[in-house]
């Protein structure tokens, strides 16, 4: 009796966010698969079922895989970057050397900023001419002015350094608590057996970082798809789509060019490329990890 | 081929002082520990002793003084060269590696060849009672195992030193009997030297070749556990070893409840008392009760131990503890003479706390 008034409470308490989670979440991704099969209605044309049409068009469609392969380098150069640098800062951070609380300050400050107002930070930077970078490069150097943005060499690598400069600070955040969390003890046991910093970082910290290290990447990863504000602000996903991602080229689709039952197909694509990249990643690392 | 004998180096510490901020954490310790012997320091907590086992470790530095081992000043050495093993008060395992792992981290620090590993390995894990659970992680073990991967981690370096910060006060007390015996037992047998923190004075006196009491950063009393408990230095080491530990009383308190003894033997000893501003200190378990002439007190509470009883008495404005037989039947409220051989009584000065040597010759006419 009791007990199937508690699993009824269990329910009540859960409805509320099961009730949003269903509503915003579940049920667009269904509707989204389900419209990836029918073709985008027009004026007074319905959307009629179409099967596998959309996705023979998209595996046709030279931007997509243009922008697939954007997407590759875009994460490629952000997640190990961003990673690699959040511990370095949270290493820095940590340790006790003096300003390390304006470092802090330093360090995170871009993870607060909005990405649009980041955008325009890095926009100025890039200003062919008068920009900071060019400034560097005129004013020490001597060096000609480049336009990093209108370069469909360049433009992708300079968006992947605003990437990076905007995650790296909120991953340090993670890894800077959870080299608070290891006992200070541990170091002293080996300093006694004679382990220098390095083999502690390797054979320690590094170990005893992982569970962040994983939770870290998977955000990585996500970012990696999720984060085009800036190509708003900067490129527009140009020159020539050189700095354009899936969910741009997703928006674009949709609501640029209002071929919808398309965009709900390349957006089923990228659902299933992230589960699977998250999923990985799991089964990647879970043998590795240790949990405390 | 045999496994190289370990002999203990000495410790030396010459007038080590740590401040913290312009407090003193310890000031001015002098302390031998010789070779292969069993050095335990003791104090209440606060006192200074980790302070000083950390400065011999090489995890702090000394402000002034100098840290011998042997016969060579490590006072700036790191801790990797002053040829030491360490066993932490949370043990400090790494959570991460396997028992056989842990204990052979410093091993593979020093890419000791791996047959060696290996065999050290399994005569060790042997020694402690490990070899079931090499593989497992500290947290898939007791207390008490995981206390045993840190004594293993220690040892099997076969350092000449090996420190221990209050290494066992997370297990309960019966185990920690158990474990302080295996202690003293690897100790014994390997033959390094130990220097051993504890604020557990059975602990101390139970283990130690040398006690070291300490208090307040300074060293109160260093010696042999039986000396600790004959001849206490001073009120403060008197008042911290025995259980319960000894009573002080102010002289006057005592002389003034005298009852049975004729008045030709106690005129004028309440102004001898008064004037010499002595403590007297009397241990519980040298206390009877008597009928005959004695100190005149009251029972205030009476605590039954099994074969002994605890007496709590009021003396005066002070009370005494006294371990009588739990034959003698006394109940709170009765009055109660107590007695003891004037041999088992110490004088401390009121003000400074230090013995006295001399027995002033009256009292000890009294108690004969
Ligand atoms: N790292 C530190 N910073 C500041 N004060 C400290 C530090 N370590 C110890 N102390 C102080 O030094 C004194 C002795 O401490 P400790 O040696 O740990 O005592 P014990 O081990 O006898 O309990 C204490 O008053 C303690 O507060
Ligand atoms: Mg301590």
């Amino acid at each position: 009796m009791l007990h199937r008034r508690a699993w009824v409470y269990g329910w009540l308490f859960l409805s509320p966010a099961l009730l949003f989670l269903f509503a915003f979440t579940h049920y667009p991704a269904l509707n989204t698969i389900i419209s990836s099969f029918f073709s985008t209605p027009r004026g007074r044309r319905p959307a009629k079922f179409i099967g596998p049409e959309n996705y023979q068009e998209m595996l046709q469609d030279p931007v997509f895989w243009k922008v697939l392969s954007n997407n590759f380098w875009f994460a490629a150069g952000t997640i190990p970057i961003s990673i690699g640098l959040a511990l370095l800062m949270a290493l820095w951070v940590n340790s006790h050397l003096r300003g390390r609380t304006l470092a802090r300050m330093a360090f995170f400050a871009p993870t607060v900023l909005p990405l649009i107002a980041v955008a325009n930070i890095w926009m100025f930077f890039y200003t062919p001419g008068f920009g900071l970078i060019d400034q560097i490069r005129g004013g020490l150097f001597g060096l000609p002015a480049i336009n990093l943005l209108g370069n469909p060499d360049t433009v992708l690598a300079a968006m992947i350094v605003v990437a990076i400069w905007k995650e790296a600070g909120f991953f340090m955040i993670f890894y800077l608590a959870a080299l608070q969390s290891i006992p200070p003890v541990l170091r002293e046991a080996a300093d006694v057996e004679g382990a220098g910093r390095f083999y502690f970082f390797r054979r320690v910290m590094l170990p005893l970082l992982m569970p962040t290290t994983l939770f870290v990447s998977v955000n990585a990863v996500i970012n990696s798809f999720r984060l085009v504000d800036h190509i708003f602000v900067m490129t527009d996903g140009g020159p020539n789509n050189a700095s354009s991602l899936l969910l741009f080229y997703i928006y674009e689709t949709a609501f640029k060019f209002w071929q919808t039952g398309y965009a709900a197909t390349l957006t089923v694509v990228m659902l299933i490329l992230l589960s699977v990249l998250a999923i990985g990643q799991f089964f990647l690392f879970d043998r590795k990890i240790h949990y405390q | 081929m045999n496994a190289p004998e370990i002999h203990g180096q000495s410790i030396a510490l010459r007038g080590v002082t740590k401040t913290w901020d312009g407090l003193h954490a310890v000031r001015n310790i002098n302390i031998d520990v010789p070779p292969g012997t069993f050095t335990v320091f003791l104090g209440p907590s606060g006192c200074g002793k980790s302070t000083t086992l950390r400065i011999i470790a090489g995890l702090e530095f000394a402000d002034q003084g100098q840290v011998l081992i042997g016969d060579q000043d490590v006072t700036a050495k790191p801790p990797a060269q002053r040829d030491i093993a360490m066993v932490f008060q949370s043990y400090a395992l790494f959570p991460h590696l396997s028992v056989a792992e842990n204990i052979l981290f410093g091993l593979k620090v020093r890419r000791t060849p791996k047959e060696q590993q290996r065999a050290r390995l399994a005569k060790t894990a042997h020694m402690l009672g490990l070899t079931d659970y090499l593989a497992r992680k500290p947290a898939q073990l007791s207390g008490g195992q995981q206390q045993r991967v840190a004594l293993g981690r220690a040892i099997i370096a076969e350092k000449s030193i090996c420190l221990m910060d209050e290494p066992l006060s997370n297990l309960d007390a019966k185990l920690r009997n158990t474990m302080r015996a295996e202690i003293r037992e690897l100790q014994q047998s390997i033959g390094f030297s130990m220097a051993y923190v504890t604020h557990d004075q059975a602990e101390a006196i139970t283990m130690a070749d040398q006690v070291v009491l300490m208090r307040a950063g300074q060293v109160e009393q260093a010696g042999p556990p039986r000396e600790i408990y004959e001849q206490p230095a001073t009120a403060f080491v008197a008042g911290f070893i025995g259980t319960p530990p000894m009573n002080l009383v102010p002289g006057a308190d005592l002389w003034r409840h005298l009852t049975g003894f004729d008045s030709a033997q106690t005129d004028g000893l309440e102004n001898d008392a008064a004037r010499g501003a002595l403590t007297v200190g009397i241990r519980p378990e040298h206390i009877r009760l008597t009928d005959g002439a004695g100190v005149r007190t009251q029972v205030r509470s009476v605590e039954y131990l099994g074969s002994d009883t605890l007496v709590d008495c009021r003396v005066g404005d002070s009370s005494v503890l006294a371990r009588v037989s739990s034959s003698s039947p006394l109940s709170p409220g009765e009055s109660a003479t107590l007695t003891w051989r004037a041999d088992d009584m110490h004088y401390f000065a009121s003000d400074t706390g230090t013995r006295l040597a001399e027995t002033p010759g009256r009292t000890r006419l009294l108690f004969e």
